[in-house]
C-alpha cells in the first residue's frame, strides 16, 4: 500500500512539475490560446464539483450506486456555509458538526 | 520599506501573510492525509512535490475511494494543466534566466506563490527573479512544516474515520464554491455533478469522473463563446454575489 501511494506521489509530482515548466521553457515565446484559457479556467471548479458528488454516493457489488443520504443531508449546512462565509474552517467545521448531529439521532 | 533591511527579511515580510494563511490548512491537510493512511514522510514528500492543498487532497480522496493510479493521474494532469497560464504569464520576467534556473522556479510555484510574485513583478520594478525564487521557497517551507505538524497531530488523535471521510467532502465543497465566479460557473458545476453520476454509472469506473469534467468544462466553454459572441449581456456572464463582500482573487492579489 506504501508503496503504491508512493508511486502514486512520485507520478503527480512529475505530473505538477511538468505543467509548471513548459510554458516556461518550450512555450515562453507563445501567447496561450484564448480558447484553451476559457477552457481550463473551467476545468478546477468541475473536478472539485465531481469529487463532492463522487462522495454522495456509494456503491455495492452488482448493483447501481446508491446515494449516502448522511453525506448529503450535511452538505447542506456546509454550502450554505460556504456561501455566506467564504471560510475554510466554517465550511469543514459545519459539515463535521452536521454529520455528528445526523449520527447521534441515527441517520448517520 | 525600511532602507538597511536584509533580503531574506523583506522577502520574509513579503511573504508573511500567504504564509501564515497556509498554516490553519496546511494543519488540515496533514491530518486528513494521515487519516487516509499516509505516513509522516509521504505527506512531507507529497508536500513538497506536488505543493498545492486541492491537488493534495485530490489524491488523498481518490486514494481513499481506490481508484486506479491512472485515472489518479489523468485528474492530477487536467487539474494542473492551469499552471500552464500561470507559467506563461511570468514568464516574459523571467527571460535570461538559465535552464536550471527555470526549472527550479517553475518546481516550487503554485497559485498562490504566483500571485505575490505576478504583483510584485508588476508593481516593482527592483523585483529580481532571485527574490521570487526566495518567495516560493519560503512558502513552500510554511507549506511543509504545517502539513508534517498535522501529520503529527493526526497520528496524537483517533479521527473517527467517517467524520474524517465528511471533512473531505467539506473541503470539495469549500473549494468549489471558492471558485465560483460567474452564473455559468454556478451552471458547469450542475452539469459536472449530474454528468457524474452518469457516467460514473454508465463506465463503472472512477474514469468517468475525468470524462465528467472534461465534458462540463467544454460545455462552459462553447457556452461562453456563444454568449460573448451573440449575447454578451447574458444575465449568465454575471458575476455572483459575494455576502461576504470580496472575492478568494482579491484576497490573493492584494498581499
Amino acid at each position: 500500500m506504501t508503496n503504491y501511494v508512493l508511486v502514486t506521489i512520485l507520478l503527480s509530482g512529475l505530473v505538477t512539475w511538468l505543467s509548471r515548466v513548459v510554458p516556461f521553457a518550450v512555450i515562453k515565446n507563445l501567447t496561450v490560446p484564448k480558447w484553451l484559457i476559457s477552457f481550463l479556467s473551467f476545468v478546477p471548479v468541475a473536478i472539485m464539483t465531481a469529487i463532492f458528488v463522487e462522495s454522495l454516493l456509494t456503491y455495492h457489488a452488482g448493483h447501481w450506486p446508491g446515494f449516502n443520504l448522511a453525506n448529503i443531508y450535511a452538505s447542506i449546512p456546509a454550502i450554505l456555509a460556504g456561501i455566506l462565509t467564504k471560510s475554510l474552517l466554517a465550511v469543514v467545521i459545519t459539515g463535521v458538526i452536521a454529520m455528528a448531529l445526523l449520527r447521534l439521532v441515527g441517520l448517520g | 520599506m525600511k532602507k538597511n533591511e536584509p533580503n531574506w527579511l523583506m522577502v520574509l515580510r513579503t511573504v508573511m501573510p500567504l504564509g501564515l494563511s497556509y498554516i490553519p490548512i496546511g494543519l488540515a491537510c496533514g491530518v486528513l492525509l494521515h487519516a487516509a493512511g499516509f505516513n509522516h514522510l509521504l505527506t512531507a514528500l507529497i508536500s513538497v512535490l506536488v505543493f498545492s492543498g486541492g491537488a493534495q487532497f485530490l489524491i488523498a480522496s481518490m486514494l481513499t475511494i481506490n481508484a486506479p493510479m491512472t485515472t489518479i493521474i489523468l485528474m492530477m494532469f487536467f487539474l494542473e494543466l492551469r499552471y500552464a497560464l500561470l507559467g506563461s504569464s511570468l514568464s516574459r520576467y523571467l527571460k535570461g534566466q538559465r535552464l536550471p534556473f527555470i526549472f527550479f522556479f517553475a518546481f516550487s510555484m503554485n497559485d498562490e506563490n504566483y500571485a505575490v510574485n505576478y504583483l510584485k513583478f508588476a508593481t516593482d520594478k527592483q523585483w529580481k527573479p532571485s527574490q521570487a525564487m526566495l518567495v516560493e521557497h519560503y512558502s513552500l517551507l510554511f507549506w511543509t512544516v504545517s502539513n508534517i505538524v498535522g501529520s503529527l497531530i493526526g497520528s496524537a488523535l483517533t479521527i473517527n474515520l467517517s467524520v474524517v471521510d465528511f471533512a473531505l467532502t467539506a473541503l470539495f465543497i469549500y473549494m468549489a464554491i471558492m471558485q465560483t465566479k460567474s452564473r455559468l460557473t454556478i451552471l458547469v458545476c450542475a452539469l459536472s455533478g449530474v454528468l457524474t453520476i452518469f457516467f460514473l454509472v454508465l463506465m463503472k469506473s472512477t474514469l468517468g469522473l475525468v470524462v465528467a469534467t472534461l465534458l462540463a468544462s467544454l460545455t462552459g466553454y462553447f457556452i461562453e463563446r456563444q454568449l460573448i459572441a451573440h449575447k454578451p449581456e447574458s444575465h449568465l456572464l454575471y458575476k455572483v454575489h459575494d455576502p461576504t463582500g470580496h472575492s478568494a482573487m482579491e484576497e490573493d492579489s492584494d498581499k
